[in-house]
């Protein structure tokens, strides 16, 4: 659950949430929504996979990413975006985390 | 080694039974009444409605395309949000309304939830038939 938590508290992630409601999309047209560099909107799926709120597998040569959402989850990323949580603190992604983004791709 | 779905289902079974046991002996030692431990089972059979559909827009199970799972994302969320809260309102009623009127409201809760969950899928179905499934 400190997982989840942890991954909602970011707007970026939430904005990912929400973007995947409307349906599965691939990490490029995920990034694409956003000005990140892909190593870190990579780090951003990284948390949300660990966290289990969403699911990825390869189609081709592209990273599908499915909502993955229980109704609890979907709830608190209602809550979440509604009242502003943000993250105590802006920590740099960990080695884990920064995965290749060839390979996420 | 077994799968964690029949794992998290072989655990709430024995809350259950446990439960049910538990309430039974209260009952014949004279701690509660018949009525309170009817309710108290019918609370916690709409718990674990409510448990159960709290994960079933997590069950993706094998994706078959995007757009197949495109069409099938809102009938999981609709249906899980349905169960949930039909299984809420189960395990509420059974505490704050008369026992007929509990068991009454209790089912129409879930048969709405079920009606609901019919409805996205056929219209999950209907979308495909008419063409809006293409890839």
């Amino acid at each position: 659950m400190n997982q989840v938590f942890k991954a909602l508290a970011d707007p970026t992630r939430r904005r990912v949430l929400e973007l995947l409601r409307k349906g599965p999309m691939s990490a490029g047209d995920l990034a694409d929504h956003f000005s990140f560099s892909k190593p870190t909107m990579s780090a951003h799926f990284n948390v949300l996979r660990e966290a289990d709120l969403v699911e990825a597998h390869k189609e081709g040569k592209c990273v599908i990413y499915r909502l993955k959402l229980s109704v609890l989850e979907d709830a608190l990323l209602g809550f979440a975006g509604a009242f502003g949580i943000r993250a105590l603190r802006n920590k740099p992604p960990t080695g884990m985390e920064m995965k290749a983004w060839p390979q996420n791709r | 080694m077994a799968s964690k779905p029949l794992m998290t289902g072989l655990a709430v079974a024995v809350v259950l039974l446990a439960a049910a046991a538990a309430l039974k002996i209260g009952q014949h030692a004279g701690i509660i009444d018949r009525n309170t431990v009817e309710s108290a089972f019918q609370a916690l059979m709409g718990l674990m409605v409510a448990f159960y559909g709290n994960l079933i827009p997590k069950n993706l199970g094998r994706s078959r395309g995007v757009e197949h799972d495109r069409r099938m994302q809102p009938v999981l969320r609709v249906s899980g949000w349905a169960f949930t809260l039909a299984g809420l309102a189960y395990a509420v009623l059974a505490f704050v309304q008369p026992r007929e009127v509990a068991d009454a409201a209790g089912m129409f809760a879930i048969a709405s939830a079920l009606a609901i969950t019919l409805v996205a899928a056929f219209r999950c179905v209907a979308f495909r038939d008419a063409g809006g499934g293409a890839r």
